[in-house]
C-alpha cells in the first residue's frame, strides 16, 4: 500500500540536527555541540582557498532559506456582488425593520438567497427566523450558529418556489 | 357635492395612492376610481366637488381654488378604460362641454392612452383641454405623493402649499435635456447630513478634471456654502499687478460683492452670470451662500422657478467663460430636501448618494431615494439614482449590518452600493483646512491619502454606468 501522505520539507534545524548526527556517526564522537562548532571552524578555515567549498556552502544557504507561502484569502460573502432579480421601484423596505427573509427571496431569488442571507449576523438572522415561523409554526432551526438558521430559512422558503 | 367616501374605501384609495400602478387603478370600479382620482387632486391642492349624478356635460369633477365654490381653476373628464384608446370624437365632446361651461380648461384623464388623432385634437384647443394617459397620470400621482409627503423643506407635509397642476408635468417633458453624450449631469445627495456629500462632489470633480481632464461645473446648492469655501477661487489680482492675497490668506471667501446662486434665483443674474473660475484650468464654481438658505426657507421660490432652473441647466448656452461647454456639471446639494435640492434632482441625469455605513444614514439614503424618484416623475426622465458610496468606512460589524440593509435597499430600486468604499482618512480633512487657507497642496495629489484614492477608483466605476 503506498502511502498518500506528502512529507513536508526539513526545516534547516531539522537538517542541520541531521547533519550533525552523521558526521557524529563518522568520526566516532558523541558530543553534539563541539562537533558543530569543530565543522563550523574547519569549513571557515577551507572557505578561503577552497572555491568549490565556497559554492557548496552557497546552495546550501540558498536552500536553507525560509519558505513564504503566498497568502490566498478566499473571498468574503460581502464581496461577492448580488444582482437583483426584480424590482421593486417606489416599494421601500424599513432598513431598521426586522430581517425578513421573503423580501430577500423576491429580491434575489432562491439562487442568491442563501448569499444575501450571510450578510446577516446570528443575532439578526433570529428575527428572519421569528418571521418563518410565524408562517410556519412548528418548525426550528436545527442550531443556533449562523449557518444553522441561514439553512434552515433556505429549508423552509426554497420549497415555496417550485 | 364634495368627496366623501366610507372608511374603507378610503382605505383602498389612500393604498393605491401611496403604491400607485395601472394594475391598482384598473383594480377599482368605476365609481371608486373616480372617487381615486379626486383623492389625487384634493392632495394637489384644489377643492373638489364631484359632479353626481352624471350630467350630459361629459364632466365628472370639478377643482376650485380653496374651497366649493370657490374659482373653477379646471374641469375633468374620467375614463378608465383597460385597454381601449380615447378616440378624436370624445375629445372634441369634453371640448364642447368645456366651452359651454366657462373659460376654465378641463384635463380628459384615462388609465390607457388616446389615439393619435385624439392628440391634435387636443393641441387644436390652444390648451382648453389637457390629455392625461395612464403612464402621465401615474407620474402625476407619484409626484403629488412625493411632494407632500415631504413638505416644504422636506420638514413636515404642508397642505398649504400651492395646487400643483398636472401641467406642471407637460411643461417639465417640453424642456429640452442635454444628451449624456454631451455633458453629464449629476447631483450628489442624500437627505442626512455629514455623510460627506461635499467631500465627494468636490474630489469627482477634481479626478475628473486633474485626472481625467474633464471640463467641469460644480454647482453648490447648499446655503451653508461648504463647497463654495474648499474650492480654491483665482486669486485676485489688484490693479497695480500686486496679489490681493498672499498664500495664507483665505482667497476663497467670497467677496461682499460676488454673485451667487441665489442671485441666478432672485432673477438678477443669468446662470451664465454666476459662474466662477477657479485654480483650476478645467474646474468651475457657481458658488452660493447663506442667502441660499433663506431663501430657500421663505418659501418665496415657485415651481416655475424650478422648472426655469432645470431649462437653464439644459440650455447649451452654458457655457464656460472660455466659451467651451461642460463635461459634467455636478450639484452639491443639502441635507434638508429643500427647493434648491430638489430643484438640482429635477435638472440632473444621474445622482449619486454618499452614506455611512451606520443604520441612520441608510434611511437618510431611503429619504433621498424617494426625493429623487417624486423629482423624476416631473418630466419622466433624469435623476437616475446611480448608486450609493460608502464614505468615511471602517469594517465593524454595526458596519457591515448598515451595509447589508444598504445593499438590499438600493438593489430593491433596481440600482447598487459601489464597490468602493472611501476609508476614514484624516488626509481629506488636513486637505481641507489647508484649502480654506488658501492652500492646494493638500487638496489632492501631492498627499494622496486612502481616500482620494478611493474616489479615484470612484470615477471609474461610475463611468461604467454613465
Amino acid at each position: 500500500m503506498s502511502s498518500a501522505v506528502k512529507s513536508k520539507p526539513a526545516t534547516a534545524a531539522q537538517r542541520s540536527a541531521a547533519a550533525v548526527e552523521q558526521a557524529l556517526g563518522i568520526l566516532g564522537f558523541e558530543d553534539s555541540k563541539r562537533l558543530s562548532a569543530a565543522l563550523t571552524i574547519a569549513a571557515t578555515d577551507r572557505l578561503l582557498n577552497d572555491p568549490s567549498l565556497k559554492e557548496y556552502i552557497r546552495t546550501l544557504y540558498e536552500e536553507l532559506a525560509p519558505k513564504r507561502v503566498a497568502a490566498t484569502k478566499p473571498p468574503k460573502s460581502t464581496d461577492v456582488e448580488l444582482k437583483p432579480v426584480k424590482s421593486m421601484e417606489g416599494r421601500f423596505r424599513d432598513p431598521s425593520a426586522p430581517v425578513d427573509p421573503y423580501f430577500l427571496l423576491e429580491l434575489y431569488g432562491p439562487d442568491q438567497l442563501k448569499l444575501a442571507l450571510s450578510r446577516y449576523t446570528a443575532p439578526r438572522l433570529r428575527e428572519g427566523v421569528k418571521a418563518v415561523q410565524a408562517r410556519h409554526p412548528g418548525t426550528k432551526p436545527e442550531g443556533a450558529g449562523k449557518q444553522a438558521l441561514i439553512d434552515y430559512i433556505v429549508t423552509i422558503l426554497l420549497p415555496l418556489q417550485l | 357635492m364634495t368627496v366623501s367616501v366610507d372608511a374603507i374605501t378610503a382605505k383602498k384609495l389612500a393604498d393605491v395612492f401611496d403604491h400607485p400602478s395601472k394594475e391598482a387603478m384598473l383594480g377599482l370600479d368605476w365609481s371608486e376610481f373616480e372617487d381615486f382620482v379626486a383623492h389625487v387632486f384634493e392632495s394637489a391642492g384644489y377643492a373638489v366637488e364631484k359632479v353626481s349624478p352624471r350630467p350630459k356635460h361629459n364632466v365628472d369633477l370639478i377643482l376650485h381654488a380653496g374651497h366649493i365654490g370657490g374659482k373653477v381653476l379646471a374641469r375633468v373628464e374620467i375614463r378608465r378604460y383597460e385597454t381601449a384608446h380615447i378616440i378624436k370624437g370624445r375629445v372634441l365632446q369634453f371640448y364642447g362641454a368645456l366651452m359651454a361651461q366657462g373659460n376654465a380648461p378641463g384635463y380628459l384623464i384615462t388609465t390607457s392612452d388616446f389615439t393619435k388623432p385624439a392628440y391634435e385634437a387636443a393641441t387644436m384647443s390652444h390648451g382648453k383641454v389637457t390629455l392625461i394617459n395612464g403612464e402621465r397620470f401615474l407620474r402625476y400621482i407619484r409626484y403629488v405623493s412625493g411632494t407632500r409627503a415631504l413638505g416644504a423643506g422636506g420638514k413636515a407635509p404642508n397642505l398649504t402649499q400651492p395646487t400643483i397642476a398636472p401641467d406642471l408635468l407637460l411643461e417639465a417633458e417640453a424642456i429640452p435635456r442635454r444628451s449624456v453624450q454631451q455633458t453629464k449631469v449629476l447631483a450628489v445627495a442624500n437627505n442626512k447630513g455629514g455623510v460627506a456629500k461635499t467631500t465627494t462632489a468636490l474630489n469627482l470633480a477634481l479626478v475628473l478634471t486633474l485626472r481625467l481632464h474633464q471640463r467641469v461645473l460644480l454647482v453648490d446648492c447648499d446655503g451653508q456654502g461648504s463647497l463654495t469655501q474648499l474650492v480654491p477661487l483665482p486669486k485676485p489680482e489688484l490693479p497695480s499687478g500686486r496679489r490681493r492675497h498672499t498664500q495664507t490668506e483665505a482667497p476663497t471667501v467670497l467677496l461682499r460683492d460676488e454673485v451667487t446662486l441665489c442671485d441666478y434665483y432672485l432673477g438678477r443674474s443669468s446662470l451664465t452670470e454666476v459662474i466662477r473660475g477657479t485654480r483650476f484650468n478645467n474646474l468651475w464654481l457657481i458658488p452660493a451662500d447663506n442667502t441660499l438658505t433663506q431663501l430657500d426657507n421663505n418659501g418665496s421660490l415657485l415651481t416655475e422657478n424650478m422648472l426655469g432652473f432645470v431649462r437653464d441647466v439644459h440650455d447649451t448656452a452654458l457655457v464656460a467663460p472660455d466659451g467651451h461647454g461642460f463635461d459634467w456639471i455636478i450639484f452639491d446639494t443639502a441635507p434638508a430636501q429643500g427647493f434648491c435640492t430638489r430643484a438640482a434632482l429635477a435638472a440632473s441625469h444621474f445622482v449619486v448618494m454618499p452614506a455611512l455605513a451606520e443604520i441612520l444614514a441608510v434611511r437618510g439614503a431611503l429619504g433621498g431615494f424617494q426625493t429623487a424618484i417624486t423629482m423624476r416623475q416631473l418630466s419622466g426622465v433624469g435623476s437616475k439614482v446611480l448608486g450609493a458610496v460608502v464614505t468615511r468606512y471602517r469594517r465593524t460589524l454595526p458596519a457591515e449590518q448598515a451595509l447589508a440593509e444598504l445593499t438590499f435597499m438600493f438593489n430593491s430600486q433596481l440600482s447598487r452600493v459601489f464597490t468602493t468604499k472611501v476609508p476614514d482618512d484624516n488626509k481629506i480633512e488636513r486637505g481641507h483646512a489647508s484649502t480654506s487657507r488658501g492652500g492646494i497642496a493638500n487638496l489632492f495629489g501631492l498627499t494622496l491619502g486612502p481616500a482620494a484614492r478611493a474616489y479615484e477608483a470612484l470615477v471609474k466605476e461610475i463611468l461604467q454606468y454613465v
